[in-house]
């Protein structure tokens, strides 16, 4: 199988295979190459497949699989939980985004993910979304903040990474990715805390 | 997909990124070799992790390519910053394959570490946070 042009994942037209390149072009020219390296369209915002062929999904409105809802409590269980924390550091960042306006922009990445964090976990789980408890209070000053921000969304990667661990299949990885990114968001924001230290 | 071929997939893609890695990084100097040099060695010790996960299941791990052809052009630091973002977003998307086609839980767990990890490298090198790394 790895052997396959036609089955590799899209990662190998990055570094493609010098004998599928040379091949493509001596029967189809540079179009051939051109189109073997514009293969893949990196959607950041859509969860989808890699290159798999993927069980248990159902295909969303951009023909990419998508986790179906789940029926098994304990993935249920999984989701919903996972959603519950995204839907509380939401609104955390909405909060530290009103009461430290300068913030604003830097959180905006944040504030646009975790939506899209939480629309995906809620639709996999098939439940209505979590209620959100009250939240704790902020720290004083921007820059505490926004630390603040990054230790907790490091804190949800590590438990969306461990959630993950024990599901399987699409639910699995949808988990994953966003215990991903939410990693990129910790290290973004703690990127930024440093330049604000400046 | 099963998880030997999501593994086999893995493993051609460290050995791709070792080669792309190892070339961006006769571009790079200073922080950013000492960079490149660390990011060489975990995709060593990645593609050897894979390695002995295929062999020790009875499967023959698929081998490295002699030479790989490169997307763009590696002549500046920029270019080859440009490249390794390029080889971690795609192996983020390998690995996010693996997580999905993974039987066993320590396999899993080892394609969740690896997802994260490459996801973190992204940001490391300049990338912005994605909503789904690994999507492709």
């Amino acid at each position: 199988m790895p052997n396959d042009p036609q089955l590799l994942p899209c990662w190998t037209t990055v570094v493609a295979r010098r004998t599928t390149l040379r091949a493509a072009a001596l029967t189809a020219g540079t179009a051939a190459t051109a189109a073997l390296l514009a293969g893949c369209s990196d959607d950041p915002s859509e969860p989808g497949t890699g290159g798999s062929t993927q069980s248990g999904g159902t295909k969303g409105p951009d023909g990419k699989k998508q986790p179906e809802p789940s029926t098994d409590p304990a993935v249920v269980a999984a989701l919903s939980t996972a959603a519950g924390q995204v839907a509380q550091a939401a609104q955390r960042v909405g909060a530290a985004s009103k009461l430290y306006p300068a913030l604003a922009a830097q959180l905006a990445v944040a504030t646009k993910y975790h939506a899209q964090h939480l629309a995906k976990l809620n639709e996999a789980s098939g439940t209505a979304p979590a209620a959100v408890g009250a939240l704790s209070a902020l720290p004083k000053g921007a820059a505490a903040a926004l630390a603040d921000l990054a230790a907790r969304e490091q804190k949800l990667a590590v438990a969306h990474a461990t959630a993950a661990a024990k599901l399987s299949g699409t639910h699995a990885r949808l988990l994953a990715m966003v215990a991903a990114s939410e990693t990129q968001l910790a290290a973004a924001l703690t990127v930024k805390k440093k330049q604000a230290a400046r | 997909m099963n998880q030997v071929e999501a593994l086999q997939a893995a493993l051609a893609g460290e050995h791709a990124a070792l080669y792309g890695v190892g070339v961006a990084g006769g571009k790079l100097s200073g922080s950013k070799f000492q960079a490149a040099s660390e990011l060489d060695e975990r995709h060593r010790r990645q593609r050897d992790k894979l390695t002995d996960l295929l062999t020790a299941a009875g499967e023959t791990p698929v081998a490295a390519e002699p030479a790989y052809d490169l997307p763009l052009a590696v002549t500046t630091p920029a270019t080859a910053t440009a490249l390794i973002l390029l080889i971690e977003r795609r192996l983020t998307a390998v690995y996010a394959d693996l997580v999905e086609s993974a039987e066993q839980d320590a396999v899993r767990a080892l394609a969740i570490q690896y997802l994260l990890t490459t996801a973190a490298t992204q940001t490391t090198w300049g990338a912005t946070p994605l909503a789904f790394p690994g999507t492709v």
